[in-house]
């Protein structure tokens, strides 16, 4: 049997929504439990997600906090954002992905470049 | 592609950087030759328990291979490992209140606590008086009627060092507060343990899914983990919630360890 390849993550429902989430504003930097409130998604499923758009399709980049623990009293947070090349790539896969969120009516805050 | 940092730091560290930096006494401890005191004391203890039991089982020293003396040992064992775990379980419970820098130890102590410290206190008064009571019947044996005093004398350094380990576990660290005494109202109006604290439970169970990962991805996940979850536990989400969370990591962290172990895709295009 002949195996399709994929050349992108498969555009699940909570894919399309943290991509979603991501390009609102593609520049600003979120960290996770932001992307779990910005998308109304459970914190566990969020990472999975973010860690296969980063390490295995480079759609995502991630950094640490620039703070030091010590001083500011509290643990470094992890931000994410999509890369431009992974934007771009995001927004042709979100208008590809054949069930969308759009049409299964689920409320999420307008995605950049996507209608 | 993201600049993650590569460098190590030894899990938890910076919990106790920052829970000192916030005037927290959690991680104080005693000097480490105090500590090892603790051990000389439990072990000294253990021969006597042994010593107890070898008496109410009837051991025969002279046949050191006897049923009986097992049995002693067995139940020397149980009971120095039950005190030990109890007397460590009341002295956690206080530490949890050594994270409140203003904490006083007098009158704060929820029903728990102070159950679990009355616990071990009692306890190991129980240890210490039947050691009082075997330990004096054995030396008056021996020495006879004569012997009272000395008996008494020799029972009672017995019952003190069945006593002696309330001191290292519970004692110490209510010295620990009284030492930074200050107003304990804001403890109070934090109900005792409080919000705001991250649940230990929560931070074990963290602890287990960054093992679930890759060894080279586990402290990038760990701090991340502990981070959400702090963040979490300061916006005043609760024993549960955290719990759940620290749940749902545990569960995510089986398909973030197979995509951290799967190569890369980088180039592949929708």
């Amino acid at each position: 049997m002949a195996s399709k390849k994929r050349t992108g993550p498969r555009m699940t429902i909570p894919t399309q929504l943290v991509l979603r989430g991501l390009l609102a504003e593609p520049t600003q930097e979120l960290y996770g439990l932001q992307i779990c409130a910005e998308v109304g998604l459970p914190s566990g499923t969020i990472h999975p997600i973010l860690t296969r758009l980063e390490h295995e399709y480079g759609w995502v980049a991630s950094r640490w906090e620039d703070i030091k623990p010590e001083e500011e009293g509290r643990p470094r947070r992890r931000y994410y954002r999509l890369t431009e090349d992974g934007a771009e790539r995001a927004r042709i896969a979100l208008s590809k992905a054949a069930t969308s969120v759009s049409t299964i009516g689920l409320r999420t805050r307008p995605a950049g470049g996507l209608a | 592609m993201s600049n993650t940092s590569r460098r190590h730091v030894p899990a938890g560290a910076f919990e106790v950087a920052y829970a000192l930096n916030r005037g927290s006494l959690r991680h104080r401890r005693l000097p480490a030759p105090l500590r090892r005191v603790l051990l000389v004391v439990f072990s000294f203890d253990a021969l006597l328990l042994l010593f107890f039991f070898a008496g109410i089982t009837d051991a025969d020293w002279a046949s050191p291979l006897s049923a009986n003396l097992a049995f002693a040992v067995l139940l020397a064992t149980m009971v120095t490992m039950l005190s030990y775990e109890f007397l460590a379980f009341a002295g956690d419970r206080l530490r949890a209140y050594k994270d409140h820098p203003r904490a006083s130890v007098s009158g704060h102590l929820d029903g728990f606590t102070r159950a679990a410290c009355g616990g071990a206190a009692v306890g190991m008064a129980c240890i210490a008086v039947l050691m009082f009571m075997s330990i004096r019947v054995e030396v008056l044996y021996t020495l006879g009627p004569d012997g009272g005093v000395t008996a008494t004398m020799i029972g009672l350094t017995a019952a003190l060092a069945g006593f002696a380990p309330i001191v290292p576990a519970v004692v110490v660290p209510v010295l620990a507060f009284e030492r930074n005494h200050g107003p304990a109202q804001a403890i109070a109006a934090r109900g005792h343990r409080g919000t705001g604290h991250v649940v230990l439970s929560a931070a074990g169970l963290l602890v287990v899914a960054a093992r679930v990962l890759p060894a080279a991805h586990r402290a990038r996940y760990a701090e991340e983990y502990r981070s959400e979850l702090w963040d979490l536990a300061q916006s005043g989400v609760g024993r549960l919630r955290q719990l759940q969370y620290a749940l749902r990591q545990l569960c995510s962290a089986f398909p973030v360890g197979f995509t951290l172990r799967s190569p890369r895709r980088k180039s592949a295009a929708p």
